[in-house]
């Protein structure tokens, strides 16, 4: 199997990292598009560097953010995107539901109010990540790591409260 | 038990998204970056290139005459190309070291570090500009004044050449200013905002 190959089957097997990120860095169809695109590609050139070196998803998630984080130029402005058409979305991607998990839905919701590096935070946090891990991600220490954890859950909490679904 | 750990458990079995077959993602490997490293990337060279050019059009004084401007000259000349040298140096060591496998604080610095190393550069080109205005405006008025003259006019032709070089110098900064207001604002917003955010995280 070839480099290529081989990079392909991993990220589809583990897709939904990069659209985890994706979906909390932007509520646009179209932005969610390009960042993955953006994603795939960072993680692509970085392949032959990272080739076993650690477990897939721990190396997708650190490039999967700062791609988000740092890289990605979002050439699109919010007030000029036209709302995005589900029904002819549809033809392409099957059974998509953003609604379909109300509370899922109010959580992605509460996200989108934190800033980038919060954001960053609450996603690792979510995906079981220990602090040591975070601390190494965002490259700050792990007493600091802490303490804006704590901060940044109870701003999500009191936005999920006021949103009632807390 | 935290009460975001009922949004844990939810979020980790989430599978509700687009899905993005093998042959989906072999067409965006194909397809070019269009990450901000790669736009300062291309803006840096162009600015790089600008700086060699802009020296070309320095003003020249007439060497014949006084061979004190004539080593100044050289000098000045000797002391520019070394520090275009140093820049371009410097601005490469720091863009190769820009590794999306870097922890987010990390890859942050090094790119506003690139940044920086650019907009340096250009400053240093504007001041050595004012630099060689500045040499010519004083080899001009060693010639030209005129000791037959009465000082009175050798005076008021000393602050109109001052007046003119204030002009031109206030008018390379402030076009240098626009500049960067309208090509780096958007563009390193973000890139600042998010770099801030860490490190006043580490002060508090």
């Amino acid at each position: 199997m070839n480099l290529e190959q081989e990079f392909v089957i991993l990220l589809e097997k583990n897709q939904n990292i990069v659209h985890k990120i994706c979906k909390i860095y932007t509520d646009q169809e179209d932005v969610h598009k390009d960042l993955f695109q953006e994603i795939t590609i960072q993680l692509w050139h970085s392949y032959p560097k990272f080739r076993g070196e650690a477990k897939f998803s721990t190396w997708a998630y650190r490039i999967g953010l700062n791609t988000a984080i740092s890289l990605f130029r979002n050439k699109k402005r919010k007030l000029s995107i036209i709302p995005w058409d589900q029904a002819l979305e549809k033809i392409s991607y099957e059974e998509y539901d953003p609604q379909k998990d109300d509370q899922l839905h109010y959580l992605y919701e509460a996200i989108q109010h934190l800033n980038d590096i919060e954001k960053a935070l609450i996603y690792l946090y979510l995906e079981d990540k220990d602090y040591t891990e975070i601390a190494e991600t965002l490259g700050i220490s792990e007493v600091n790591a802490r303490v804006k954890m704590n901060r940044t859950k109870t701003k999500l909490k009191e936005i999920l409260k006021k949103k009632g679904a807390l | 038990m935290d009460e975001l750990d009922q949004f844990k458990k939810q979020w980790q079995e989430d599978k509700n998204f687009i899905k993005v077959d093998q042959s989906d993602i072999k067409t965006m490997l194909h397809k070019s970056s269009t990450s901000i490293v790669k736009w300062i990337f291309m803006i840096s060279l162009i600015e790089l290139s600008l700086g060699i050019i802009l020296s070309l059009l320095l003003p020249n004084s007439n060497r014949d005459e006084l061979p004190f401007f004539h080593f100044v000259d050289y000098a000045s000349e000797l002391v520019f190309y070394c520090a275009i040298a140093y820049f371009i140096y410097k601005f490469f060591k720091s863009y190769t070291s820009i590794s999306s496998t870097n922890s987010t604080k990390n890859l942050l610095n090094s790119i506003l570090e690139t940044r920086k190393h650019v907009e340096n550069y250009i400053k240093f080109n504007i001041y050595f500009i004012m630099y060689s205005f500045f040499v010519a405006f004083l080899e001009l008025t060693i010639r030209k004044i005129d000791l037959d003259h009465k000082w009175g006019s050798n005076l008021l032709m000393i602050i109109a050449f001052a007046v003119c070089i204030t002009l031109v110098a206030y008018v390379f900064i402030a076009i240098f200013k626009f500049y960067y207001k309208i090509v780096y604002r958007r563009l390193l917003r973000k890139l600042n905002n998010n770099y801030e955010e860490l490190n006043r995280l580490e002060q508090e």
